[in-house]
């Protein structure tokens, strides 16, 4: 035991860097998984407060990805260390071979070796993990969210542990029989670099012209080809993490913040009773806050206006288009579907649970419409009345498979054609046609209107709304200022976010520094022969420079399309990608490039300004 | 006279701080070597001749006195100056081959000529050349960990003369060569006599009988 102990304790740069590597990934996964529960964005369900089951399920997906690419980065990191610790000592292991250390002997010596890395960087990384989770919340406070502290999910932050030190187990395990295996005379051999005899085509390549620097650097990159695959490796599923990191936010933000502009409406006034008109700006604030729950009277005849004053409001200059509606709230229940079962032919499923919800019910005119939602399934349509459109939040709390079932309301049973994402009472609406709610509650009337104004003359056409409404006793309440709260929200919580997955990227950056680190130290004795033979320091130096940029450049081609393609396919339903956003995408995905292969510089001119002497002794 | 002197060592002292103690490698050498003069220094293991051999080549600088090669004082240049002078004036053969491990046998050869800015025609006619008087023309394309010892040796005393330089130094270039291949390399350093400054660390005693002056080094200091 005390042998494999002391080489650790030898080569102790290697050491700490693979303890490091797979400590900083443990600690993004355990820290993003407590602080995503704390802000009630759990990474498998969704919150009822805060934030709407559509929106909830957006911020769970990028969390979830970015744990998971964490992961399989991390055990990547883990494994490409141990790899190139193997391939640094198979001289070692031959010549211990050599002379009669057995196999067993050789693979229970980097069986502990490795097992001690393992468990101190998954131990090291759930305590960082922890400790990052509880500043983080409590930095937050300070800057004035209010994120409460939640018990500790013990069980989850364990099974992260075991998780990783059973796969990075698993790999190391698989390398240490590989070494044990190996027989004296390939170890031995100055081949031995190259074990696998594999080959790339990156020789053949003419391009580089006469540069020695990029020959030397194409050809060591041949040269130490499976080590090469496995640094393009992991950078690709770095590169991956990082696309979907930055892009994904970046894309996610604008999306989102185009979904609640889109359910509240852009340049919307609300036209109201006073107390009614209150009552739906609250409505619209449970999108960002928990408030309160008693009845309102909706149907109070003193609320209800009529049919003249739509018309009235239509004839203003500058209004583009006119939505009345007729909101209310009772309680609604999921109707049970009753489906052939596929796996059983002749059988049937029950899909439903007959649970029930108080729900706002907004009876709508399909054409006349100033919310334009992301709806999965159908649009209201505005002939039929039986159809009805489920908010994102009551679905998902109140239906099973809400696109094949039914809602009963007033005792009326109807069709769910759509599913929208909306942020009125944070999502546990109900939009059916005005016509049918009217008849169901056996009333008309509408009691709220809502506007969509020029933009160009908004308030001068707000003053001439108001001026025609006066005389009823309605108000008109701008509802950008609601608009803007959301969205402001929604930009915080994804700032939140965003900075804990900045860790993402420390962990990229600490992985490509350690890989190139290790790099530059293999090829030391070369670049010492390089200079004793005249190469100035800058040859040397673009050599490790070209070489980074060659693999960090690979890693971006293969990394940055899957990464890009999971954003638009996988993360977000009809993302939004303005120029802005393109422009911002491509200049931070340059710089990522540009900071990765500055991250290299300081090992690369250590290497180039070495004493001879010192570099092959 | 002066121009005469290829190089010229006063006082070299050589000090090595291995792990807090400090290792005297030279002890004070003072030695002229005349430009086209072969010389071979011989000694026992720790004598202090590689080092010397380093410090003459612009490889190491010594922590004091003086050294003058072709008369360019290299304890007093910078390290941009010493790697273009090693490029044009040094050719070196090191004791353990050092070929740069990533580059064919060919490409090896061809490293310090392209370093010199020599043009694709020209490197290709020496390196063909270079490979035929080592008799390593079928392993042109052949990486150093694809050759043996004697191949190695071959192709490294092959690139110390690929610049054509004036100063040619070798740390035991028979060492680990068989009978007829040391002849070779043998056959080839007496051509290189009052063409080439040439200073050889062997204990080969056919090489030494070569030398224009014998010289012997024993514990930092030349005593013969």
């Amino acid at each position: 035991m005390a042998f494999p102990l002391k080489e650790l304790a030898r080569r102790k740069f290697h050491s700490m860097l693979t303890i490091l590597g797979l400590a900083v990934c443990v600690c993004v996964v355990v820290s993003l998984f407590l602080v995503s529960e704390n802000l009630s964005v759990e990474i498998t369900g969704f919150s009822e407060i805060g934030l709407t089951a559509g929106f909830s399920a957006v911020f769970s997906r990028f969390i979830l990805l970015v744990v998971i690419l964490s992961g399989v980065a991390g055990v990547l990191v883990v494994y490409f260390l141990m790899f190139t610790a193997v391939l640094d000592r198979a001289r070692d292991v031959g010549i211990m071979k050599a002379v009669g250390y057995p196999s067993d002997a050789i693979f229970q010596h980097f069986a502990v070796e490795f097992s001690v890395l393992v468990l101190a960087g998954c131990l090291v990384g759930t305590v960082l993990g922890i400790a990052l989770h509880f500043m983080f919340v409590s930095l937050m406070n300070c800057f004035g969210f209010q994120i409460s502290m939640n018990p500790f999910n013990w069980q989850m932050i364990l099974l992260i542990f075991v998780s990783f030190a059973v796969f990075s187990f698993i790999l190391s395990l698989r390398l240490t029989g590989r070494i044990a295996r190996i027989k004296p005379v390939e170890a031995l051999s100055q081949v031995s670099e190259d074990p696998s005899k594999q080959r790339s085509s990156l020789r053949t390549l003419p391009i580089f012209g006469r540069s020695i620097a990029a020959r030397i650097a194409l050809r060591s990159l041949d040269r130490r080809w499976p080590m090469t695959v496995r640094v393009i490796t992991c950078l690709d599923v770095i590169m991956v993490l990082l696309t979907i990191i930055v892009v994904g936010g970046l894309v996610a933000e604008e999306t989102m913040l185009s979904y609640v502009q889109r359910a509240v409406g852009a340049n919307v006034v609300l036209v109201a009773k006073p107390e009614l008109a209150d009552w739906y700006e609250q409505l619209l604030s449970r999108f960002l806050q928990s408030n309160g729950t008693e009845p309102f009277s909706y149907l109070n005849e003193d609320y209800v206006i009529s049919g003249s004053i739509v018309s009235e409001i239509k004839g203003v200059q500058g209004v583009v288009k006119v939505d009345p509606r007729l909101v209310l709230e009772t309680t609604v229940e999921e109707v049970q579907h009753i489906s052939p079962d596929i796996n059983n032919l002749g059988q049937y499923v029950v899909v439903g649970d007959k649970r029930s919800a108080d729900a706002v019910v907004v009876g709508v005119q399909g054409e006349s419409l100033v919310s334009d939602w992301l709806v999965f399934g159908e649009k209201l349509q505005s002939g039929d009345g039986r159809d009805v459109m489920l908010g994102d939040t009551l679905a998902a709390n109140c239906f099973e498979n809400p696109l094949v079932q039914s809602l009963r309301v007033f005792g009326g049973e109807l069709r769910v054609v759509g599913v929208c994402l909306d942020t009125l009472n944070n999502g546990v609406v109900v939009y059916m046609s005005y016509e049918k709610l009217c008849s169901l509650v056996n009333c008309s009337g509408y009691n709220v209107i809502l506007v969509q104004v020029e933009p160009s003359s908004r308030s001068e056409t707000l003053q001439r709304i108001r001026d025609s409404v006066s005389g009823f006793g309605l108000v008109v309440v701008d509802l950008g200022l609601s608009l803007d709260r959301q969205l402001s929200y929604v930009g915080q919580v994804w700032s939140l976010l965003l900075s804990l997955s900045l860790l993402s990227f420390i962990n990229a950056a600490t992985s490509l520094v350690g890989f190139l680190m290790l790099s530059v130290s293999s090829q030391q004795r070369d670049f010492s022969v390089m200079r004793a033979l005249g190469a100035r320091s800058k040859t040397v130096l673009k050599t490790v420079l070209f070489q980074t940029f060659l693999l960090v450049s690979a890693g971006a081609l293969f990394g940055f399309p899957i990464g890009l393609a999971f954003v638009l396919f996988f993360l977000i339903p009809e993302p939004v990608v303005s120029l802005n956003t393109v422009v911002a995408m491509v200049l931070l995905i340059l710089s990522l490039i540009t900071t990765l292969c500055l991250a290299i510089l300081y090992p690369a001119r250590k290497a180039a300004k070495a004493r001879i002497q010192i570099m092959w002794a | 006279m002066e121009n005469d002197k290829a190089v010229v060592a006063s006082s070299i002292r050589k000090e090595y701080n291995i792990c807090g103690t400090i290792v005297e490698a030279l002890k004070g050498v003072d030695l002229t070597i005349y430009a086209g003069e072969f010389v071979s220094i011989r000694g026992p293991s720790g004598a202090g001749k590689t080092t010397l051999l380093n410090i003459i080549g612009g490889l190491d600088k010594p922590t004091s006195g003086e050294i003058k090669v072709l008369g360019h004082d290299l304890s007093k240049y910078d390290e941009l100056f010493l790697a273009t002078f090693r490029c044009t004036n040094i050719g070196y053969v090191f004791q353990s081959y050092n070929l740069i491990s990533t580059l064919t046998t060919k490409e090896n050869l061809a490293f310090p000529m392209q370093l010199a800015g020599w043009d694709d025609d020209r490197i290709e006619r020496k390196t063909e050349e270079l490979l035929q008087l080592v008799g390593l023309t079928n392993r042109a394309d052949h990486f150093p960990s694809q050759l043996s010892g004697g191949e190695q040796q071959r192709a490294a005393f092959a690139r110390a003369l690929a610049n054509d330089p004036l100063v040619f130094l070798a740390d035991e270039p028979t060492g680990n060569l068989d009978l007829d291949t040391g002849l070779k390399i043998i056959e080839i350093l007496g051509s290189l006599k009052k063409k080439k400054t040439v200073v050889v660390v062997t204990h080969d005693e056919r090489v030494t009988r070569l030398a224009d002056r014998a010289l012997a080094m024993v514990d930092g200091k030349i005593v013969l």
